[in-house]
């Protein structure tokens, strides 16, 4: 365990010194996410001149839940962003071979070597619209706790579905775009999801489950309702899912072939 | 002319192959766009159902479903990658061998795209324009089917694909200058996505911004091809508003060519 954080932490630094060489692009990033986000924000409150609540959601209430859906999705941005190269172009280039012949566990070594400071827009955004509308729940120290523990497992479900689908280019050498599928079912979850017909509930709840990383567990907080559910069921999902995505990843492993070259 | 068009010919071809190859990715990839369409599908389907009027800023439901999807399709049509493919030519260097070319620069993308274009518009238009009619069938009062205005929008698609390819050839040329483009790429997106009206109609803007937004490049994007293929206008306009794209297309050609002389000079290709 010390071996793997300090590993981490050697590198972060060689993260940051590459980000010191191209400061400008650092910014167009982070400038970049921020932008993406704050636009669909303004795109709720210009909509939401119109109405009074959507299926009994106030605009503060919406928002939080927006805002809850950014912090594990930019949490995962941050440190895990290097399964997107896996799915890419690693393994179809056959640039893998460089993780399997060092003496480090391969998904370990994947996953800590790109830091994405892009995510610090979505973080920003994500944190500022929690802080704007933190009075829409009653905080005690139950929510409190629930919170902090929600979104390390929250960002797991991420993670989990992403080695996944990065996972798929063992067999079929690029995975790119099941990946971007992946992300991008993940947008249903940060609306309340009243709105959706069952068939998409069904699907964000229990087979691809990005429900429980935003609307779930902000929805309890909100209403303090079926606690079992939406946080048990938080808890129960993505550790299944993080199994399920080390299964699949071994058996990856085990078929890759090098591309020559 | 006739002469002109086959030297680019090879380029088309080459376009329509590389499509091939990679049609399914193609399609994966536009799965996970109509993903995000559906979810702004439902959202307006419960702020409807939230709101006390039949219309916001004089969109019904189904007229708005149809805005909703026709933005996608549109979107997808007038896509350019032309910044893209001149920014990795210039990172790997490959660009060096099509300057030596003695055929326009620029024009190689453009062909090069048009054959991509054909395989791919043809794969979407079944799918979702010929869902966007049989919606059309059902909901036959609120958005009739009217040809004229068919053969505008596709003239107006064409527009604002032109439009489009020009435009980011003006920004993929900055890439001699900086070097990675990602995140600009996302920062212009976003921008364009808000102001093209591919998030929400320009209506629901306060009326100053929108008057001003819908005779902007943005506009000409998406917002002009929906609206025209939902009949808002008559003959007349639709045909002033094709003749402000034309403007915009001539505008971004003139200006790609001058940042094209400008940037030039700043090009190193590395490696090679």
């Amino acid at each position: 365990m010390k071996k793997f954080l300090r590993l981490e932490v050697i590198f972060i630094k060689q993260y940051l010194k590459q980000l010191i060489e191209y400061k400008s692009d650092f910014f167009v990033g982070i400038i970049g996410m921020f932008l993406t986000q704050g636009l669909e924000i303004l795109f709720i409150s210009i909509i939401f001149n119109q109405i009074p609540s959507l299926n009994g959601w106030t605009f503060k209430q919406v928002a939080f839940i927006y805002g809850f859906s950014l912090i594990p999705k930019g949490i995962d941005h941050l440190f895990f962003d290097n399964l997107w190269a896996v799915g890419q172009r690693l393994v179809w280039k056959g640039e893998f071979d460089k993780y399997m012949t060092r003496p480090l566990n391969p998904l370990f070594h994947v996953l800590v070597e790109h830091f994405q400071v892009d995510a610090f827009g979505e973080l920003i955004i994500g944190i500022s619209l929690l802080t704007l509308n933190i009075s829409v729940v009653q905080w005690d120290w139950l929510k409190v706790c629930v919170f902090i523990v929600a979104i390390p497992f929250a960002t797991l479900i991420y993670t989990s579905l992403k080695i996944i689908a990065a996972s798929m280019a063992f067999w079929s050498k690029r995975a790119g775009s099941i990946m971007y599928v992946f992300y991008m079912i993940n947008d249903f979850s940060k609306y309340p999801l009243s709105i959706y017909n069952k068939g998409i509930r069904a699907l964000i709840t229990f087979v691809l489950p990005f429900a429980f990383t935003a609307f779930y567990p902000a929805n309890y907080l909100i209403t303090g309702q079926n606690f079992a559910f939406h946080i048990g069921g938080l808890l129960v999902m993505s550790i299944l899912l993080f199994c399920l995505a080390l299964k699949i990843w071994d058996k990856g492993i085990s078929v890759y072939e090098s591309a020559g070259s | 002319m006739f002469k002109r068009f086959r030297q680019y010919r090879p380029f088309i071809d080459a376009g329509i192959q590389g499509s091939m190859a990679w049609r399914l990715d193609f399609l994966l990839f536009r799965l996970g766009d109509i993903l995000g369409a559906v979810v702004t599908y439902f959202l307006w389907r419960a702020i409807f159902d939230a709101s006390k009027h039949a219309s916001l800023n004089n969109f019904t439901l189904p007229e708005m479903s149809l805005y909703v999807f026709l933005s996608f399709y549109v979107g997808t049509f007038t896509h350019s990658h032309s910044n893209d493919d001149v920014g990795d030519d210039v990172k790997s260097g490959t660009i060096a061998m099509r300057l030596l070319k003695p055929i326009s620069f620029s024009a190689t993308y453009l062909f090069e795209e048009i054959g991509r274009k054909l395989v791919q518009v043809f794969m979407m238009t079944v799918p979702i324009l010929g869902g966007i009619l049989l919606f059309q069938v059902f909901h036959a009062q609120s958005v009739p089917f009217n040809l004229i205005n068919v053969c505008l929008f596709f003239i107006s698609c064409l527009m604002g694909y032109l439009l489009n390819f020009y435009f980011n050839l003006c920004f993929g040329f900055s890439a001699f200058v900086l070097k990675n483009l990602w995140g600009a790429e996302l920062m212009k997106n976003s921008i364009v996505n808000f102001m093209s009206g591919t998030l929400i109609p320009l209506t629901f803007f306060p009326d100053i911004i929108s008057r001003i937004l819908s005779f902007s490049p943005f506009a000409s994007l998406i917002y002009t091809p929906v609206t025209i293929y939902l009949g808002r206008y008559t003959l007349a306009v639709a045909l002033e508003l094709i003749a402000l794209q034309v403007f915009w297309v001539l505008f971004f050609y003139a200006l790609s060519k001058l940042v094209w002389r400008v940037s030039i000079k700043h090009l190193t290709v590395q490696g090679g």
